[in-house]
């Protein structure tokens, strides 16, 4: 998928960071809910001198902790696609640190605990016929058509690596970029697989336009 | 505490829980499509904030993993529990 204009990019990071977003305060929601089903693990075992009480409540607790960890990942991970989009499009994301939990505001806060799914949802409906699968490879040549589709919507351009100071916040993403976007997602949605498929594509892609240009 | 008492105690701890294990199946599925979407914009990036970010997010599918194991043994501990109450 080299394709996209800087502009296009910004777009997606931005879908990104809200699904981000979305999914931090849903794994600050898990932890409490952890934390509540570990304290009545707790009153429930109190003075019990039992292995399976102990079990239940250092593993209840556990999974508490590893949810709070889990939102303070996605949050730094929203820090630093913030940084990035910052990076090659000065201005185009507000700024956040994983410190503030890569929260901006109590907007985000304010939206509903979690989307379900919302990029994957789409995705699926797009494509759902490719989830059941074992064995992404067998795929390969459906996901690539619709990479090749979303490719040619958008033009086909190289994706700039350097800042490109004409770009403008206030640009609308093109259709093509939730076509891309879909096609990145049904790759996801084909397991781990689907990275090297989206790798090998995308070289492949690049070899067609090189040829084509040459 | 009565044994009923206590197990209903049990009972409401393991529904919290399971209610967290449903919630992070839905954040590892946001995570996982974030990571691809990633990926593919930010072609063969070597970017530190771009390396950075995917590692943050492939570790956070990671954790989900182990919370999801323990939830599993947390609740199979305490019905075990439970059962041993007769």
């Amino acid at each position: 998928m080299s394709s996209g204009s800087v502009g296009d990019v910004i777009a997606v990071l931005r879908q990104i960071l809200d699904d981000l977003d979305g999914a931090a305060v849903a794994a600050t929601t898990a932890q409490k809910s952890a934390a509540a089903g570990t304290r009545h693990y707790q009153t429930a075992t109190e003075g019990a001198d039992s292995s399976h009480a102990t079990a239940a409540r250092t593993q209840a607790s556990e999974a508490a902790a590893k949810s709070g960890k889990i939102a303070r990942l996605i949050a730094e991970a929203a820090a630093e696609i913030s940084h990035y989009a910052n990076h090659i499009a000065p201005g185009s994301v507000p700024t956040r640190t994983s410190a503030t939990g890569g929260m901006l505001s109590g907007e985000a806060l304010a939206k509903p605990s979690h989307k379900k799914g919302s990029l994957a949802a789409k995705a699926l409906g797009r494509v759902g016929q490719v989830r059941s699968s074992d064995d992404g490879l067998q795929h390969f040549g459906k996901l690539g058509g619709i990479l090749q589709d979303a490719a040619k919507g958008s033009g086909g351009t190289a994706v700039s690596k350097t800042p490109d100071f004409s770009f403008q916040p206030t640009h609308q993403p093109s259709a093509s970029v939730g076509d891309a976007l879909l096609a990145a997602l049904a790759v996801a949605i084909v397991g781990a697989k689907g990275v090297e498929l989206m790798s090998r594509m995308r070289r492949r892609t690049r070899n067609d336009d090189t040829k084509e240009k040459g | 505490m009565s044994v009923d008492e206590v197990k209903s105690r049990l009972r409401e701890g393991t529904e919290a829980l399971r209610s967290a294990a449903d919630t992070i199946h839905s954040v590892r599925e946001t995570v996982r499509s974030c990571h691809v979407a990633a990926i593919a914009v930010l072609t063969d990036s070597q970017h530190p904030h771009v390396t950075a970010a995917l590692s943050r997010l492939r570790s956070a599918d990671d954790e989900g993993e182990l919370v999801l194991r323990r939830i599993d043994g947390g609740a199979d501990s305490a019905e075990e529990y439970a059962k041993a109450l007769g």
